[in-house]
């Protein structure tokens, strides 16, 4: 009897212990990886907006072409640089703001900036804007964007100046005078388009030198130009081999003195007079058109 | 048959030889589009502008400074070629002499494309296009340091010193060479001095 107790006691013992331990056991399974960490916004450092050259300095725009800026900041998120999920950025003109739309002339856009390979908390937000020729000179503005995985997001500006530009070129190639008698002149004028490339309202400069002809020479000054169509002896301005600069011409900047999107063109007419004698066959000279700032 | 050959051949080479008189020509511009000079007379100052053009293919250009400033200015480049994505970088040096008087001086310094085209029909204006850079130079009442160029200055002084020191050494040379052949003592002048005050004995 007293055996029979003692086994007893000790199946009462063991099952105790196993329970005590299974109870153990269930208690550190609910207790991990329950934590949440709360999410801090990222900070940004120095925004730097580069030049075409990435360079510091002013940005010079490339006539009837493009350059390409770049504006970088490095983003620290304590909750680790990887955390940091996406960058956008806009540039845009001292007449502009960060939220005003994106125009030729003012305001670029870059809704998905370059993110570097994250180095601890630190990640480099790089943002490239493609500047046209018309861009308008002055100061521009970078505004970088960061978001993390939280959307809690930071922004950072740097300014840098645009240099003007001034710039054309002439649809045409030559300018075809056709076939004329002696002493006769072009009774129209013949078109030629000078289109802006540039971001400044231009002048045109027009010289040229004297007709070399299959016999004979006819003078540069026999060439008269004006902005309107109308017949040769309504065409006032002639010709000189020194540049003379019209400064009724005005072409205005592409995006400013049209739409968005529209060239900038302005027609100039010509007209040639033959001599009466002395001269017979093909003729050439070379017209030479260029753009100056207007004053 | 060959009628109608010589027709289409004819119809066509027209319409190309139209088409090649449409082909536009290069953008040239410069940037920034004025230059602005502030200099002392004995000074000079030096500023940059550049010559781009969208032509995929290297162009050629000449530079000319207007009358009106070209004894005040000059220029120097590198090369003078521009191509698209690869302009031109014009040094521009504004300098005004000691008796210069004090002036305010506009001209321009054009930057000009060969021509490209070839004319119809072996007859007509060939267009060349050009871009000019707007030059201001005030030159005020004021006149430069002597020396405005600061490694000149320094190098100027390093050459004096060394000058001045190579003197000094030939000239003791030469005098330690005179008296050697006169078969005079080498002591030191201090040694002699004493010498004959009687302050050391032989």
């Amino acid at each position: 009897m007293r055996k029979l107790s003692k086994i007893v006691f000790g199946a009462f013992l063991v099952l105790t212990l196993s329970l005590v331990c299974f109870s153990f056991n269930v208690r550190a399974d609910t207790a991990s990886g329950n934590v949440t960490i709360q999410n801090t916004a990222p900070t940004m450092g120095t925004v730097t907006l580069l030049n075409q050259a990435a360079a510091d300095e002013a940005i010079t725009l490339s006539a009837g072409g493009t350059v390409v800026v770049t504006a970088s900041a490095t983003v620290t998120d304590v909750n680790g640089g990887a955390s940091v999920s996406s960058a956008s950025g806009t540039l845009y003109h001292s007449t502009s703001t960060s939220g005003g739309a994106d125009d030729e002339n003012i305001h670029i856009t870059n809704s998905s900036c370059v993110l570097g390979t994250p180095s601890g908390n630190d990640i480099l937000a790089t943002c490239s804007f493609t500047m046209n020729f018309m861009a308008l000179g002055g100061t521009w503005t970078a505004n970088l964007t960061a978001v993390d995985d939280s959307s809690a997001q930071v922004s950072g500006t740097d300014d840098n100046t645009v240099n003007d530009l001034a710039g054309l070129d002439v649809v045409e190639a030559t300018i075809d005078f056709g076939s004329l008698e002696l002493g006769a002149n072009s009774s129209t004028g013949a078109d030629m388009t000078v289109r802006s490339q540039g971001n400044v309202q231009i002048d045109a400069q027009y010289s040229g030198n004297n007709y070399t002809c299959t016999v004979g020479t006819i003078d540069v000054g026999n060439t008269n130009y004006g902005l309107t169509d109308v017949s040769y002896d309504e065409l006032t301005t002639a010709l000189t081999a020194d540049p003379t600069t019209q400064t009724a011409f005005d072409l205005g900047v592409r995006g400013v003195a049209t739409a968005n999107g529209a060239n900038s063109d302005e027609n100039e007419y010509l007209g040639i007079k033959i001599p009466t004698s002395g001269v017979s066959g093909t003729c050439t000279n070379t017209l030479t058109v260029t753009a100056i700032a207007d004053a | 048959m060959n009628k109608k050959i010589i027709f289409v051949v004819g119809i066509l080479a027209i319409f190309l030889a139209g088409f090649a008189c449409q082909v536009s020509a290069y953008a040239i511009g410069a940037s920034p589009a004025t230059l602005s000079f502030s200099i002392p007379r004995g000074g000079y100052e030096e500023k940059t502008f550049q010559v781009s053009t969208n032509s995929e293919t290297p162009l050629e250009f000449s530079l000319v400074i207007s009358n009106s400033i070209n004894t005040t200015i000059s220029v120097e480049t590198k090369d003078k070629t521009a191509v698209s994505g690869k302009p031109a970088e014009i040094t521009v040096r504004a300098y005004a002499s000691r008796s210069a008087k004090p002036a305010n001086l506009d001209g321009v310094i054009t930057a000009l494309l060969k021509p490209s085209g070839e004319a119809r029909s072996g007859s007509g204006s060939i267009i060349s296009t050009g871009v000019a850079v707007r030059i201001k130079v005030e030159i005020t009442d004021e006149s430069a340091p002597l020396f405005q160029n600061k490694m000149l200055l320094i190098s100027m002084s390093l050459i004096g010193v060394i000058i001045v020191l190579g003197g000094i050494y030939l000239f003791k040379f030469a005098r330690l060479r005179v008296r050697g052949k006169a078969g005079k003592s080498l002591k030191p002048k201090k040694a002699r001095k004493k010498r004959k005050t009687g302050k050391i004995r032989r």
